[in-house]
């Protein structure tokens, strides 16, 4: 097991092989670990994100052999951390992450975008264990064939979590079969005092919109172009370092117009 | 003739809705078309658009002397025709600068310059008293029923088209609002003396402003009336009862309200024209 001390302020790692890594972030951080692998890799991290601390941690999967993570993180009181997967692999990705909202007032966001070229498989879970937390989870993406993706989204609100708040939203746009998209949100809620929502829209793009662009111009694939731009870019933001968002904003561009090539 | 529309006929999921139209547009004239609701205004421009919802069946639709129902919707685009939307739809996640720089992009075939967008998108919004935000909100998505209305003369004004079709610019706008499209509108004729108008309004306040050269009445789809903007004063002042008996057509009972007279079996009759 590796262990690793973020340091303040932004930081970035790149990652080849597979890992077991043991994270403590206890100072505001934020930091991009890029998944780079030419082969299979499975990979673990364990994050704490001490209390008060902000943290981003954000996963760029740009990885040609297939990835197998399992992202456990704890959040102290009063934490604030968001997690991203960015999804630009060209083999599968099976994603296992379990968020511990421990400490009263813990905010954590697991927000994944995807541009996807192969299966993802997602099985994510927020557990709220303390007062007033708040869990987020969001996932968006395109697919741009008859590729299998599957998300299962728990939010978990244990008794004594009074003041929490857990929400998911599901957005996805096809180009192949919408029943290949599965997403089955799931709310286990023990305690009264709580708010608690889902959303998902997955499926083509509306034929409305469609031909509204198509009417000032843009051909099919320039509109999917735009609309999945828009399904992605927002990932972008979980940054606060405004040169690392304007760096995952011009990839996510770049990796869009090669789509459309 | 910029446009030619001949024995236009269309289909919506096998019902006929436009039954032999027949409609010319020289280079720079602004045509009116009125006629009461839903006998085909709009179907008649989004057939020309070309929306995949409307089956041709007939008849022909050419445009500086080529064939445009053979091209896809983005091609007619690209070859100047504009269409601002009865409903324009609100498309979230797409921001409006990002689609209209595509636009652009696509229609002259280069990308524009951050700074000419920026600078054609301030006036665009200054003429049209547009907030500034408008930009980097998503495409009329939260836009109020004016703001659409003027969002779509803002692309019109990007795109700089050679055919617009304004399908009820008017409706939804306030009274500044109109003067301020109408302006928009003129301005965009004199700086490009080819701009042909194809303007569907119910309003003569609007077609005050913006001043048709032709006007033309389509009723059961067809075109049963046609004349100058006298037609359109008279359309205003008086409905369109009238045309029942002038021209011999019958018009849907829900159309004329007032009017429960039917004219018997005898359906539409051609005009002159
Ligand atoms: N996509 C569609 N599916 C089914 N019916 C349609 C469709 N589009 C148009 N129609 C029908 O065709 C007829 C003509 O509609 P259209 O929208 O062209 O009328 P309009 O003259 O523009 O009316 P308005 O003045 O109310 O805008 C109407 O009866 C309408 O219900
Ligand atoms: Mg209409």
């Amino acid at each position: 097991m590796k262990r690793l001390v973020l340091p303040e302020g932004l930081s970035r790692y790149t990652v080849t092989s597979g890992l077991d890594v043991r994270m403590v972030i206890n100072q505001n951080a934020e930091t991009l670990i890029e998944l780079n692998a030419e082969e299979d890799m499975e990979c673990t991290w364990e994050i704490r994100v001490l209390s008060g601390v902000k943290a981003t941690v954000f996963f760029l999967n740009q990885a040609l052999g297939n990835v197998v993570s399992k992202i456990r993180v704890y959040a102290e009181k009063d934490a604030v951390l968001k997690v991203g997967v960015l999804e630009f692999g060209k083999a599968a990705h099976t994603l296992n992450a379990k968020i511990d909202l421990e400490g009263e007032g813990a905010v954590s966001e697991f927000h994944t975008a995807a541009l996807a070229n192969a299966r993802l498989s997602y099985d994510i879970e927020t557990e709220h264990k303390a007062r007033y937390t708040e869990g987020y989870m969001k996932n968006y993406g395109l697919v741009v064939s008859e590729i299998p993706w599957t998300i299962v989204c728990a939010g978990k609100i244990n008794r004594g979590a009074k003041g929490s708040k857990s929400r998911q939203e599901s957005r996805i746009l096809t180009f192949g079969k919408p029943e290949n998209i599965k997403v089955l949100p799931i709310l286990y809620i023990d305690e009264n005092d709580v708010e608690a929502s889902h959303a998902n829209s997955i499926g083509q793009p509306e034929a409305e919109a469609m031909y509204y662009m198509e009417s000032r111009g843009l051909d099919r694939k320039e509109v999917i172009g735009l609309l999945s731009a828009g399904y992605i870019l927002p990932a972008a933001d979980l940054f606060e370092d405004t040169s690392m968002s304007a760096y995952l904003r011009n990839l996510i561009q770049k990796k869009v117009k090669e789509w459309e090539q | 003739m910029a446009l030619l529309i001949e024995n236009l006929h269309v289909s919506v999921e096998d019902k006929e809705i436009l039954s032999g139209v027949n409609l010319s547009l020289g280079e720079g004239e602004v045509h009116a078309l009125m006629g009461p609701n839903g006998n085909g205004k709009s179907t008649l421009l989004a057939t020309v658009m070309g929306n995949p919802n409307y089956t041709v069946t007939e008849g022909s639709v050419t445009y500086n002397g080529e064939d445009l129902l053979a091209l896809p919707v983005n091609e007619r685009a690209k070859k100047g025709i504009f269409l601002g939307m009865q409903y324009p739809p609100a498309i979230p996640g797409v921001t409006n600068s990002d689609f209209f720089r595509a636009a652009i992009h696509a229609k002259e075939g280069k990308p524009v310059s951050l700074y000419s967008f920026i600078k054609q998108m301030d006036k665009a919004t200054k003429d049209l008293q547009l907030k500034p935000d408008l930009a980097h909100r998503f495409l009329n998505e939260g836009f109020s029923g004016g703001e659409k209305k003027r969002n779509e003369i803002v692309q019109m004004m990007l795109l700089k088209p050679d055919l617009a079709m304004l399908d009820e610019i008017d409706s939804g706008l306030d009274v500044d609002a109109l003067k301020l499209v109408a302006d928009a509108i003129n301005e965009m004729r004199r700086n490009n003396p080819k701009l042909t108008l194809i303007v569907v309004s119910h309003y003569e306040r609007f077609l005050e402003l913006v001043v048709p050269t032709h006007t033309h009445v389509l009723v059961n789809g067809k075109i049963v009336v046609e004349g100058g903007p006298e037609l359109t004063r008279r359309i205003d002042e008086e409905g369109y009862k009238w045309i029942e008996k002038e021209y011999n057509v019958t018009l849907d009972e829900e159309e004329t309200a007032k009017a429960p007279v039917s004219l018997g079996s005898c359906a539409v009759k051609q005009t002159r024209g």
